[in-house]
């Protein structure tokens, strides 16, 4: 499977990646609405990405009380059912990547799809920097945590 | 391996900590037999979501926890609506209410919590609905018409839950609590104090340090039932709703020796004070360290996690013991709130607290800490990042030097949450230096903008 990496040196902050998200899921330009976040600290000149790091005992899953989050057991993708969301921010309250959004004004979580049915991200092909990549993990690997 | 005899797993209460169970048996034992016990007519259910149906937002069948073939998948006979009346724990039996007995090696009891009443005078005269099982709310519903009135009594969780789906529903509410505040156990004065003014102002009367003394049927009115608060104001009114909390359930453990005090006494792998008895869910106590004392604590990602703790061990495995936190994510009438670990002292012992407080934005961040950990949250509005608090108190993570930089908006101290999680960040990438990239930015100086040019070679590389 592959995953999306990214890389804090390489991040401008300029958001483009939450923007590219999403246009591509709900048709706006609204970095807010982005399954990746960046965010910044300005004096250290620090960018973080937050964004689904594929946890392997996801705390988000656990927390689903509306059971719209799954775990996909061939490749470990957290999965998420829109319709059954409920908008109760349990998932934002127990990610500890700061991964999963609250979509206030359509009362869902975001959370990152890996843009299913996309050959590659929409984060990673708008990232200029090229800070964001998506690649081949072998479970072997180590990559685990 | 040799083979090993069949074992039996019987799950007294299919809620979710049961349900969680169940699943975690069967990824560890393929062949064991698994009989999951519901009380309730009607398939697992997600409880908390039984509020949506109220409302009318959603319909029972779209709240099951899993589908029906799953059970079938998993092999789980599940058995509803016929309760367990009777625990032999020397004999390992268990008695049915249809009159069946079965026989269990290991078991689960996940009975969770009933509501709690409080001491009402002529409370059986009035109809009284609680908000906690499938059938309370079709017993509610046909009463939620526009123009009705109902007494709530007691603003906790459920009374939230049953305020907004009320008021949703165009019923008027008088809501009752016997605290200082609303959400007593939930919210420290000052998110309490933005709590009730946005339950004020979606219409709920709010009266605090108020109790119901007595209700009485007087006919012939607008509203046909009076209830006299202990302030001494007669209240007229159409139902009552009591939500004063809930008490562990604990009427199948009768005479087995299952060590009981505020809920059931459990160790670190779920087991209790009876060889091959497990327990899990909303009816076992835990110490909660973040206040210092042993408590019971209803609460969705507890009852998963013990439940899937509980399952694992049934079955042999050892798990990662799961050290709870007490989390809560709410729904003021749109105001997101979270809470977690001691967020409802005032004013805590040995502790220190921060706070950050834009009143015109209903935004409110409290962190307290002892010796420098984090022991309690809440989040009112800008709930956003309370997933990287839940995990700093969770790890136990010394966070005394950064917390004043922690609360600022654009979350100064990124680098030290990147620092917990640089692995899953970056990965095994042979990440390029930023040298590298400095071709990419080499353009044809008489390009005044970008053109089709450059698109053409983003889009290649």
């Amino acid at each position: 499977m592959r995953r999306i990496y990214t890389n804090h040196l390489l991040c401008s902050g300029c958001r483009a990646c939450s923007v590219a998200c999403s246009v591509v899921h709900f048709g706006v330009a609204d970095d807010a609405r982005g399954a990746i976040q960046i965010l910044r600290d300005p004096i250290a000149g620090f960018e973080y990405q937050a964004l689904c790091r594929i946890c392997e005992d996801p705390e988000c899953v656990a927390a689903c009380m509306a059971v719209a989050l799954s775990i996909d057991r061939e490749t470990g993708r957290v999965l998420f059912d829109r319709d059954r969301c409920i908008g109760c921010a349990m998932c934002v309250m127990v990610c500890p990547h700061h991964a999963i959004v609250p979509d206030r004004r359509a009362g869902k979580a975001i959370i990152c799809d890996q843009c299913d049915g996309r050959e590659v991200p929409a984060c990673v092909t708008a990232c200029s920097t090229g800070a964001i990549e998506f690649i081949e993990v072998e479970e072997e690997a180590g990559v685990k945590r | 391996m040799p083979q090993s005899p069949i074992t039996h797993y019987a799950i007294v209460g299919a809620g979710t900590a049961g349900v969680t169970a169940a699943e975690a048996i069967r990824e560890v034992d393929p062949s064991g037999e698994i009989l999951l016990i519901n009380g309730e007519q009607f398939p697992p259910y997600c409880r908390p979501l039984i509020v949506e149906v109220l409302k009318g937002e959603r319909t029972f069948d779209q709240i099951h926890l899993r589908d029906a073939d799953w059970y079938k998948e998993k092999k789980i006979s599940l058995l509803n609506g016929d309760p367990a009346t009777k625990l032999n724990t020397t004999e390992q039996t268990l008695e049915l209410a249809s009159g069946n007995t079965v026989r269990w090696d290991k078991l689960l009891v996940t009975p969770g919590s009933k509501p709690a009443f409080p001491r009402i005078d002529g409370l059986e005269d009035v109809p009284v609905f609680t908000l906690y099982r499938q059938e309370d709310v079709e017993r509610l519903k046909p009463r939620c018409k526009p123009g009705a009135k109902a007494v709530l009594v007691g603003i906790g969780l459920i009374g939230l839950q049953a305020m907004s789906a009320l008021r949703e529903m165009g019923v008027d509410v008088v809501a009752v609590e016997l605290q200082k505040k609303v959400l007593p156990l939930i919210l420290d004065a000052k998110a309490a104090k933005y709590a009730r003014q946005r339950i004020e102002e979606s219409g709920v009367e709010v009266q605090l340090m108020t109790s119901i003394k007595k209700t009485w049927a007087a006919n012939g009115l607008k509203h046909p039932y009076k209830a006299l608060t202990s302030g001494g104001e007669e209240i007229m009114f159409d139902f009552l709703v009591v939500s004063t909390g809930m008490k562990p359930d604990f009427s199948l453990l009768e005479g087995t020796g299952i060590q009981t005090k505020r809920g059931i006494k459990v160790s670190g792998d779920m087991q209790t004070s009876v060889p091959n008895v497990y327990a899990a869910g909303d009816v076992t106590e835990y110490h909660d360290w973040t206040e210092g004392r042993s408590d019971v604590h209803g609460h969705w990602v507890n009852a998963y996690r013990q439940g899937r703790v509980a399952g694992l061990s049934m079955a042999g495995a050892k798990p990662v013991p799961y050290d709870p936190v007490y989390l809560n994510s709410l729904n003021i009438f749109g105001l997101p709130v979270i809470t977690m670990g001691s967020s409802r002292v005032d004013r805590p012992k040995n502790a220190q607290v921060h706070v950050s407080d834009v009143p015109s934005r209903f935004a409110y961040t409290r962190m307290v800490l002892r010796d420098g950990k984090l022991v309690g949250a809440t989040f009112v509005n800008d709930v956003n990042r309370a997933g990287v608090f839940q995990y700093l108190m969770r790890e136990k993570v010394d966070i005394g030097d950064v917390v004043k930089s922690l609360f600022n908006r654009e979350f100064l101290g990124m680098e030290f949450l990147y620092n917990h999680h640089e692995k899953a960040i970056r990965g095994d990438v042979e990440w390029p230096v930023s040298m590298d990239l400095i071709e990419r930015y080499e353009k044809d100086q008489s390009h005044t903008r970008w053109g089709a040019k450059e698109k053409e070679q983003g889009n290649k590389k």
